[in-house]
């Protein structure tokens, strides 16, 4: 769609008083790149009656939403959408907002909402509605402007009604008028001082997720985008990423004997004849990229692997590990784990918690939205959903430039496609790593170049420190890296049940 | 968005003696800059001393000669009558400059940036009511496109003695040029001496008209909301600096 064509009229509404909120939208309106008028909202002050509303602010808001809709009318707006002034829109919000189809014959259209009852998917980026509450970003078709003026005077309700906001008012409508929302949310609401409660609060998570209810949403990710694996049980899709073959291959096969249906393995090897007799002999996808350390090129092989691994409709998650990667955790152990929690799993900052060298390494990209930064190690594992928005649109043009590109990209490319990343990925390596420190004199170099922070390179065990082998058993990590060929680590049995 | 900034123009007019609309030009010059007024200031001073002897971006002081003296404050009322209409005369040629231009007595302070006031505003002029029903001549914000015939019909009534004079100036004003205005949203513009507003709804306003007080009532408040809006913060710096 176009979305200025489509929402010709666009208002959010703010009180005179809170400048606080206004100044902090409109930032955020220009960083997205969205233009939209203000519209002054009633303040619940003057109001004298609350006329069956749960307090004067809820009626100052309906009476706000209402002369908003009259002004569309006398505009004869096609559509009116409307924001609180303490939303948030996606940091890519227009581009993919623009992406979407609006549904034929919709009146009612969240960017983003609380759901109440399960939604059910309509097409990509879009649900239909059953029950949903909030008004923070939504839009209204004219078809629809007199019922929902109608539906919030409350005054024509009995005076036990159980509705006390617009919203309810409006949810009540959501069986007739044909609604839907962006899934998942393109936007949200701060964590603010709220001028209807007096609390500060917000139902949303940092990247737009719902908090209350969520239960209410589970598996609908997976529902919308990879109905395929709907139901199915969880199969993992390992996808090396290497040289040649592992380097502890007797680790990786006892590992795989545990469930060997549940898993399936696929290789990018740079050299391919050393796979032969090895581990990953026979597991070798068609395409080929010629790769090089710290460039886009592991991130296009990584993205290789990943569209081979998704052409199994069977498999529900992906994981990238290199040859010098071993299990410590046992399969049976990770399948179950993943049936019951099967969130993607990769450690992840974003750019305000990002290290120096993180930051120095992106700032010269453009084109991606600051807030979409997600700076993360090489390895991850994905579900089959995310692992399908990952895909859909190659960005690794613009990632050319960065070096260990690989380590920004797939959390970066989630948060732009709409992933609420922060809210729904699990936040913990899913490779345990150990960064070796750079030496004194390196570090001192860096310092005079500016550049700060606690870059080093990971470290190779040949034998396990104790210190170490603690760490590894406290993580939540599934694999753990680097260890040499001949390293001890197999005698720990990690990867044993 | 209003793409064309804004005129801001204010009186300022004191019997020889007297300090007090210098004091008021200052807080209210002061406060549009500090809450980032979006355009241009201009001034009418009929005294010296400039308000900033560093040159303010924005702002234009000139000097103004009354024609008849300042005896008494009835001839100061009386002289400012007819000094506002030359100085808002005076602004015709500029008008077009501009997206509004607001026209404001010297006990006008702003408490916060006043952008939002005049979006979205289809309205020729912006007004704002006070307890007696009468359009509050103190500040009001008229159209660039329209400035024009709004001068025009002021320079009309202000010289006919029946034109609309029962309606008080700028309702007769209005209503003679023709001109369609709209009040600013309620709340943003408060005259706490005169209607009485609490001291929490002062301090939420972006506008104080400070009409209906005494003079040194109004030279205080001005520069306690002022002080409080430009210096207050919730550590207590500037009282921390002030006694330090």
């Amino acid at each position: 769609m176009n979305f200025e064509e489509t929402f010709p009229l666009r208002y959010y509404v703010n009180l005179g008083r809170r400048e606080d909120r206004r100044t902090e939208l409109e930032w955020n309106l220009d960083q997205v790149g969205v233009s939209i008028e203000r519209f002054p909202a009633v303040d619940a002050r003057f109001v004298r009656n609350p006329r069956g509303y749960a307090n004067k602010g809820r009626y100052a808001l309906a009476l706000t939403i209402r002369m908003a809709i009259r002004r569309a009318k006398q505009k004869r707006a096609k559509a009116l959408l409307l924001l609180e002034d303490d939303a948030i829109l996606h940091p890519n919000f227009l581009e993919l907002v623009n992406r979407i189809e609006m549904p034929d014959g919709w009146g009612i259209f969240y960017f983003g909402c609380q759901h109440l009852q399960r939604p059910t998917p309509h097409r990509e980026g879009v649900v239909r509605v059953t029950r949903a509450l909030d008004a923070h970003a939504w839009a209204i078709h004219e078809s629809a402007y007199d019922e929902i003026m109608h539906s919030m005077d409350a005054a024509r309700y009995p005076a036990n009604h159980y509705a006390v906001a617009s919203d309810q008012y409006v949810a009540d409508l959501q069986d007739r008028i044909p609604t839907y929302s962006c899934f998942p949310n393109l936007a949200w609401q701060s964590c603010d001082q709220s001028d209807l409660t007096g609390t500060v609060y917000s139902l949303y998570g940092k990247t737009g997720a719902q908090t209350i209810r969520p239960q209410l949403l589970e598996g609908l990710m997976t529902e919308c985008l990879a109905p395929e694996v709907e139901g199915k049980p969880v199969k993992l899709g390992l996808l090396f990423l290497t040289r040649g073959d592992v380097h502890h291959p007797q680790i990786w096969r006892e590992w795989v004997a545990q469930s060997p249906d549940d898993i399936r393995i696929f290789s990018h090897p740079k050299n391919p004849a050393e796979l032969e007799g090895g581990f990953l002999e026979g597991a070798q996808i068609p395409e080929q990229i010629e790769t090089a350390w710290g460039d886009v090129s592991l991130v296009r092989a990584s993205l290789a692997l990943l569209k081979a691994g998704l052409e199994d409709d069977t498999i529900t998650h992906f994981a990238l590990v290199s040859e010098s990667c071993v299990p410590v955790q046992p399969l049976t152990r990770v399948l179950q784990k993943l049936k019951h929690d099967p969130r993607c799993q990769f450690g992840f900052r974003d750019i305000e918690k990002a290290s120096e060298v993180s930051k120095l390494r992106f700032q010269s990209t453009q084109g991606i939205p600051e807030g979409c930064w997600r700076f993360h190690q090489q390895w991850w594992l994905l579900d089959r959903a995310a692992a399908k928005m990952v895909v859909r649109n190659d960005y690794t043009e613009s990632f050319k430039k960065i070096v260990a590109s690989d380590e920004g990209y797939f959390g970066t490319v989630l948060a732009m496609e709409g992933y609420p990343v922060d809210d729904l990925v699990y936040n913990e390596n899913v490779t345990w790593t150990h960064w070796k420190k750079l030496e004194a004199d390196v570090e001192a170099k860096m310092k005079k170049l500016g550049r700060t922070g606690k870059a080093g390179s990971p470290e190779n065990h040949p034998t396990l420190a104790k210190n170490h082998l603690a760490t590894i058993l406290r993580s939540d990590a599934i694999f753990a890296r680097k260890f040499p060929p001949g390293a001890d680590v197999g005698n720990y049995r990690f990867h044993q049940p | 968005m209003n793409e064309k900034p804004f005129l801001f123009a204010s009186l300022l007019l004191d019997r020889p003696g007297f300090r007090t609309a210098r004091q008021l030009g200052k807080a209210q010059i002061s406060s549009l800059l500090r809450s980032l007024f979006n355009g241009d200031l201009v001034i009418w001073r009929n005294f010296p001393e400039p308000l900033y002897l560093v040159e303010r971006k924005g702002l234009h002081e000139l000097d103004f000669v009354p024609t008849s003296p300042l005896r008494d404050e009835a001839a100061r009322v009386e002289a400012a009558k007819d000094a506002r209409l030359q100085m808002a005369t005076s602004l015709r040629d500029h008008a077009t400059r501009y997206s509004w231009i607001i026209l404001a007595h010297e006990d006008v302070i702003a408490l916060r940036n006043w952008d939002h006031l005049f979006e979205n505003v289809e309205e020729d002029i912006l007004v704002s009511r006070r307890t007696d029903g009468e359009l509050d001549p103190g500040f009001f914000a008229v159209k660039s496109e329209v400035y024009e015939r709004f001068i025009e019909n002021w320079n009309k009534w202000q010289n006919s003695q029946s034109l609309g004079k029962q309606k008080g100036l700028l309702a007769g004003v209005i209503e003679a040029a023709g001109l369609s205005m709209i009040e600013f949203e309620r709340g943003e513009v408060v005259r706490p001496f005169e209607d009485g507003t609490g001291i929490l709804d002062t301090m939420e306003a972006a506008v104080v008209h400070l009409a209906g007080g005494k003079p040194e009532e109004k030279t205080k408040l001005a520069f306690a909301l002022h002080m409080m809006h430009t210096f207050g913060d919730k550590d207590g710096l500037f009282l921390d600096l002030m006694e330090s």
